[in-house]
């Protein structure tokens, strides 16, 4: 009796370790974002345009580092869309736009040229190969003079070779650490395989991303059925990032966020069929994969009546995502820091 | 996945929805009113009518 009891009671500090809690199902991830890059390329391409926008993003902010970037690791590439804009020269239209965007245009183009000039070998790191290859045969890449090397492996285990300690100059992530079950141990070890001193620059969605489609369905479910279910995942706050990225061991952080909001929808329907193309359709693992159509007819209403926009007298669905956009470098002895406290010399009161 | 000219059922059943859009709109405009303290069935009176236009317009119930 006693020791049944105490094998009931007593937790080796082993066990706690290795059980972590997991709130997205990575086997279905993979499959959702291997199935459409799979079976239908050309219609995967032409719902690049969010990942496009984030890696001009990534780029106009890229070119304001002086630092030599001679190895790049872009974690979570998807298809490679960072590689593809920075390869692609933006078209600068003769009418019919402003002087301020034609000189935005030249500087991004400007930009794009002496990124591709520094970057001597980009790896490319994804989990789904299907999806990583897709665009494997594409001309563009030719303009790249570096080495791109593309490599399959699991962001949240972080065992591939390529991974070595102390290896990049800097890395490079964009909309996908949002399917990472565990952040804080995938930001240490992105910490870990950049050089002292190197740079982090990654973008995930956060906390409101997609929230018209998370109220409405709550709406539908709480009105039809009487309780409701995970539907849109639970996402980081941008007041959190900070926190996140300093355990992880960075320094001199920059953190922001921006609303991409994509606008005309027709339906709820075509709303979830752009994410599933996207491979973004819900992962979460006490999802009840299954929305019974009730539900569905009343979200579709309640999304039209709560934030539908009206345009020549037909109502269109916006969804808002929230880009969170953070700057992190690694720890070194020769990083400027700040003063220790006491050792200023000009007491404040004298100024102010 | 289908071929991209074929519509899916999920489309096609919520393109039939549209064309119930007024009393649709009356059930969302139901709800926009309650939205701060929602219960079940709140809004069953509006949604019944919306739903038997729609099986109307699938011409079966579901």
């Amino acid at each position: 009796m006693n020791r049944i009891a105490k094998r009931f009671l007593a937790t080796s500090a082993e066990s706690i370790q290795q059980t972590q809690y997991n709130v997205f199902d990575r086997g279905a991830k993979l499959k959702h974002r291997s199935l459409i890059p799979r079976s239908n390329p050309s219609l995967s391409r032409k719902k690049d345009y969010l990942k496009d926008d984030v890696a001009i993003k990534t780029i106009e902010r890229l070119g304001f580092i002086t630092r030599p970037m001679d190895k790049v690791l872009d974690f979570g590439s998807h298809n490679g869309s960072f590689l593809k804009n920075l390869c692609i020269t933006e078209d600068i239209p003769q009418q019919g736009i402003d002087q301020a965007d034609v000189e935005m245009l030249k500087q991004l183009n400007k930009d794009k040229e002496s990124i591709r000039g520094k970057i001597k070998e980009l790896v490319m790191f994804d989990s789904s190969e299907a999806l990583l290859n897709r665009d494997i045969d594409e001309e563009y890449a030719k303009v790249f003079p570096g080495k791109v090397t593309r490599v399959v492996g699991d962001e949240e285990r972080f065992n591939h070779e390529v991974l070595k300690e102390n290896e990049y100059d800097a890395v490079i992530s964009n909309l996908s650490l949002h399917w990472i079950n565990n952040l804080p141990q995938t930001l240490a070890n992105i910490n870990k395989v950049l050089k002292p001193d190197g740079l982090f620059m990654g973008t995930l969605y956060g906390g409101d991303t997609l929230y018209e489609l998370r109220t409405s369905l709550q709406l539908a479910e709480l009105e039809r059925r009487g309780g409701i279910s995970p539907r849109v995942s639970p996402l980081v706050r941008v007041n959190d990032i900070g926190n996140l990225l300093n355990r992880a061991g960075f320094g001199m952080l920059t953190i922001d966020a921006q609303d991409i909001v994509v606008g005309g929808f027709p339906d709820i329907i075509s709303l979830c069929e752009d994410l599933q193309i996207m491979g973004e359709q819900n992962a979460v693992l006490s999802r009840s994969g299954y929305l019974p159509k009730d539900v569905l007819l009343a979200a579709n209403e309640i999304y039209k009546s709560l934030h539908g926009e009206v345009h020549d007298g037909e109502v269109t669905l916006p969804a808002t995502f929230n880009v969170i956009f953070m700057i992190g470098w690694k720890k070194s002895e020769d990083q400027p820091k700040p003063l220790e406290r006491g050792t200023g010399q000009v007491n404040l009161k004298d100024i102010l | 996945m289908s071929p991209p000219n074929k519509i899916r059922p999920a489309k096609r059943f919520i393109q039939s929805s549209a064309k119930c859009a007024d009393s649709g709109k009356l059930y969302g405009e139901c709800i926009l009113a309650n939205y701060t303290g929602m219960t079940k069935d709140r809004c069953a009176n509006e949604f019944n009518k919306f739903k038997a236009c729609v099986a109307k317009q699938l011409g079966k119930p579901f």
